[in-house]
């Protein structure tokens, strides 16, 4: 019988986390999200299904959307990852953060950092997108409680204010 | 009444963590030399166990621990009957049941160590149709068989008022099994210190019915037991039992080191409670004017392997049965039938979305029988104040009628034939009706809760309950509930949660009760505490206590605002002469057992009402039905926060729209095929359709402020109203779910014949 329990064998990788150069050791095996919650101890990135099926370990891989659970950590070496820790921080929140607290966006939480990083990914490459490309967008990241359209409104309105601000 | 903070959408004041990704879960707690647990669950879906061979496992160098059933003190649990092992000793029920666990120090060892532990089973012949249980030729899945419950409701005369009928319609339906879902999956950590006392750290929605039931497991005193709960990520249901709570305290206190289980998504479906299926036979007499004179209804539900909540929830079901409808004579039996199947357990709507989903297409059936508007139909039987329900208790603040006229008028519901001018050689449009009533509360049982609440010397105040906010934003409800009745800012308000050892005790966010309940007790505790600032205000403003009111942190004189003293003042004054102000209240909601034989008594303190009409499209050539908008009235009492009340009301609906067209578990042999997100379709954001909420407030003189509650209903008449509109846009009826496009096309094949 194969035992998983025995890869021991390291490597190191370095990547850019959220505007910071990070160096770490990983097992060839290990998933981008199991490093980000475990090693490097940033557990806002979520894990729901570890299968790339539910979207709560979204994060971005230079700047596109990505499951962390789907991605080997050696993957992202010389890359740049960010996650919910550098989205924005109390006082400097991202205009999609404070949407999704205006619009009761949230409610246990669990999916909102993936969707947000989602939301993200959209607005970057498109700033004023259409509903439908908002709902598309955010298709691959599950929400049980909200039924997503408080979650669509949100997108729709950080968009708004993106171009109000200029940003 | 005018309010400053109740009715206002004030934004959730848990929410900065949240989008800031900072709220910590189960699993983002971190403990040092944790280690990590498995659970081997059974390999057969009924079999005997002959021997358990764990030698090889135990000598997997980093396995820490390995327990079966000779380890666990009191090998039983179960909500309401004691009829589940923990870990399974000589007999396996169904393919989740734990046989083993153990604790090593990886994930991956201890993935390891299951495989190695080896398990001799008998097979025994296995049941997974709760009719076929029902049989006397079934094999028995327990020593008294496979006959859980049978619930009963008796009301006049039904074969009396079948005779006098002009019309006897009859359908039958059948429901699916379903899993909460909710993202997060079942995580705990269990530490013991050196006093032998256990904590766990898991999101249950339920933690003094846990604590005890873990005393119990464990043959601990209650005091032993500490149940800190994190963050929690969705319940619907899924968390109202204990689950991987005694594996990991046993464990801890095996190693004495800290235990961590998570399961994986896979064992979600598997080893997690579920959505009982239902098979069930609606029979309804009507006059030609459309009153409904008699109705009967049969219903088999299937428990799994083990009671849970099956018994409950069948009753709410049998209660329920009858619709928002006044019916003068009405027969209800209700089967709770063991199988080898996944247990079912509480889920949001207990037992009302079975019932409904064939209630409500029931109901349309009837109608277009007649020839008459389904609306006329529904409103020409409502329920109204005054009237008493199938099990005879009369009924108060109703706005059924509102809800259903509300949800017509925003759907154009008058206009709904023009729909047509929408349609193309390809493509059919419908629009479908569904109404709900829905308790407030547990069935039958006590189910309180208690709030503490200190007033600090500037003003602010603690409020302490035992409800976890599992993600519906009851957090805020309740600090909404405290500012407005102290007469403060909800910035004053500290909500203080999740830890038995010091909450007062609650039986939880289950059953829609939170808002209603909790909010009651810390209503009652404020008032209470108000009162002393009161005292001492109206002794320094030499004043009657009558003539005082409070606002916005101040005591003042009615008609005299200038004359006052800040509550932060008066909270000083009482602290100074030794008399701190805390006050507690606790409360229960009032209801009575049912009669066995008829099912009469007050089962519930009140009741929720709501319409909900979808709009669709039907793909004629490939049976996709694509749902436009769904229009959404609930009467919901008095919102105490809107944003928060159409939050539910939505999410509901992405529930109803699951349960309607997506969802189901796939069994075979008792083994689940679809145990994933890729196989077991959730609603995404592109199934979801526009959605018009409307919030109907006819207040509950019960309820804090006039509320009753949100919560589960809002998905129960979506289901309903969907396979109604698909109905109307292809005159095809689907009895049962989910409706997917291939049941569509496969119907409208039929139909076409």
């Amino acid at each position: 019988m194969k035992l998983k329990g025995d890869i021991m064998i390291k490597q190191k990788i370095q990547f850019v986390l959220n505007g910071k150069s990070v160096e770490v050791a990983v097992k060839p095996n290990t998933t981008l999200v199991d490093v980000l919650r475990y090693q490097l101890k940033l557990t806002g990135t979520k894990r729901g299904c570890d299968r790339g099926n539910c979207g709560a370990c979204t994060v971005l891989l230079d700047g596109k959307s990505v499951y962390s659970c789907l991605i080997l950590a050696p993957k992202v070496n010389n890359r740049e990852v960010l996650t919910i820790e550098g989205l924005g921080e109390p006082g400097n929140l991202h205009p999609l953060q404070e949407a999704f607290m205006e619009h009761n966006a949230v409610q246990c939480g669990f999916c909102t950092p993936g969707m947000l990083l989602s939301a993200k990914a959209l607005l970057d490459d498109t700033p004023h997108p259409t509903k439908k490309e908002v709902k598309t967008a955010i298709s691959g990241n599950l929400c049980r409680c909200t039924g997503y359209i408080q979650i669509i409104e949100a997108i729709l309105d950080a968009a708004e204010r993106n171009a109000k601000k200029g940003r | 009444m005018t309010h400053t903070i109740v009715g206002k959408s004030i934004t959730r004041i848990d929410v900065l963590d949240k989008i800031l990704g900072r709220s910590k879960y189960a699993d983002d707690l971190e403990f040092p030399d944790v280690l990590y647990a498995k659970l081997l669950r059974s390999k057969f879906p009924h079999a005997q166990i002959i021997n358990i061979d764990t030698s090889k496992a135990e000598k997997l160098s980093g396995v820490k621990a390995i327990i079966t059933a000779k380890d666990v003190p009191v090998n039983t649990f179960g909500i309401q009957f004691k009829d589940q092992v923990i870990l399974a000793s000589n007999k396996v029920r169904y393919l989740g049941d734990p046989v083993a666990a153990v604790a090593a120090e990886s994930k991956e060892l201890a993935e390891d160590a299951i495989e190695l532990i080896t398990v001799k089973y008998k097979e025994l012949p296995a049941v997974f149709d709760s009719r076929e249980a029902l049989k006397a030729s079934a094999p028995k899945i327990h020593d008294g068989g496979n006959f859980a419950a049978h619930r009963k409701i008796r009301l006049g005369t039904v074969k009396k008022g079948f005779q006098i009928s002009d019309e006897i319609i009859e359908d039958s339906f059948t429901t699916q099994k379903m899993e909460h879902s909710h993202i997060e999956p079942h995580t705990g950590i269990a530490t013991v210190d050196a006093n032998g006392k256990v904590t766990i750290r898991s999101s249950l929605s339920v933690p003094f019915v846990a604590r005890a039931e873990l005393a119990r497991v464990l043959k601990l005193p209650i005091t032993k037991i500490r149940i800190i709960q994190p963050e929690c990520g969705g319940n619907f249901g899924g968390r109202n039992e204990i689950s991987l709570e005694p594996y990991i305290a046993l464990l801890a206190m095996k190693t004495k080191q800290p235990v961590k289980m998570v399961w994986s998504r896979e064992e979600e479906f598997i080893g997690s409670t579920i959505r009982h299926s239902y098979f069930i036979e609606y029979k309804t007499g009507v006059k030609k004017d459309g009153r409904l004179i008699a109705r009967e209804v049969k219903m088999i539900s299937d428990a799994g392997a083990y009671s849970s909540y099956g018994e409950s929830a069948l009753t709410k079901s049998c209660i329920l049965a009858s619709g928002p409808y006044k019916i003068p004579n009405v027969k209800v039996d209700g089967y709770l039938a063991f199988t080898n199947q996944p247990v079912g357990g509480a889920m949001r709507g207990f037992g009302a979305p079975q019932v409904f989903a064939a209630e409500e297409t029931h109901m349309d059936h009837i109608a277009n029988n007649l020839g008459m508007d389904t609306i006329e139909l529904r409103l020409k039987n409502a329920l109204k104040t005054g009237d008493q329900t199938v099990t005879g208790q009369i009924l108060h603040g109703v706005g059924f009628t509102k809800t259903i006229l509300k949800a017509a008028e925003a759907a154009r519901w008058d206009k709904h034939q023009l729909l047509t001018e929408k349609e193309t050689n390809t493509t059919k449009r419908g629009m479908g009706v569904a109404c709900l009533i829905y308790p407030v509360g547990f069935t039958e049982k006590a189910n309180p809760s208690a709030a503490f609440v200190k007033v600090n010397s500037d003003g602010t105040m603690n409020v302490s309950i035992g409800a976890l906010d599992v993600g519906q934003g009851s957090t805020t409800v309740l600090a909404q509930i405290a500012a407005e009745e102290l007469g403060t800012s909800i910035n004053n308000i500290s909500i203080v949660t999740g830890d038995t050892d010091t909450d007062p005790y609650d039986t939880g966010p289950i059953a829609s009760r939170v808002t209603y309940a909790t909010g009651n007790a810390v209503r009652f505790a404020t008032a209470k505490a108000k009162q002393m600032l009161l005292e001492v205000a109206a002794e320094s403003l030499t004043v009657n206590i009558d003539a005082l009111e409070t606002k916005d942190g101040v005591i003042y004189v009615r008609g005299a605002p200038q004359k006052c003293i800040s509550i932060a003042e008066a909270a000083l004054i009482c602290q100074q002469k030794g008399k701190p102000v805390a006050a507690t209240a606790s409360f229960n909601p009032p209801n009575a057992l049912l009669d066995p034989e008829t099912g009469q008594g007050k089962p519930y303190p009140t009741y929720v009402f709501a319409t909900q009409i979808a709009e669709l499209e039907v793909d004629t050539q490939t049976g996709y039905v694509k749902v436009i908008k769904i229009v959404a009235a609930h009467d919901v009492g008095k919102a105490i926060n809107p944003a928060l009340v159409r939050g539910q009301i939505i999410g509901g609906i992405g529930f109803g729209l699951g349960q309607a067209m997506l969802e189901k578990m796939v069994l075979a042999q008792g083994k689940n095929l679809n145990p994933n997100f890729l196989d077991y379709l959730l609603p995404t954001s592109l199934d979801m359709p526009d959605v018009e909420v409307l919030i109907i407030e006819e207040p509950e003189p019960t309820g804090p402020f006039g509320a009753k509650g949100v919560a589960e209903p809002s998905n129960v008449p979506t289901t309903p109203a969907i396979i109604n509109a698909i109905y109307d846009a292809v005159g095809i009826k689907i009895n049962d779910l989910p409706a997917t496009p291939e049941k569509v096309l496969k119907a409208l094949r039929e139909k076409k014949g």
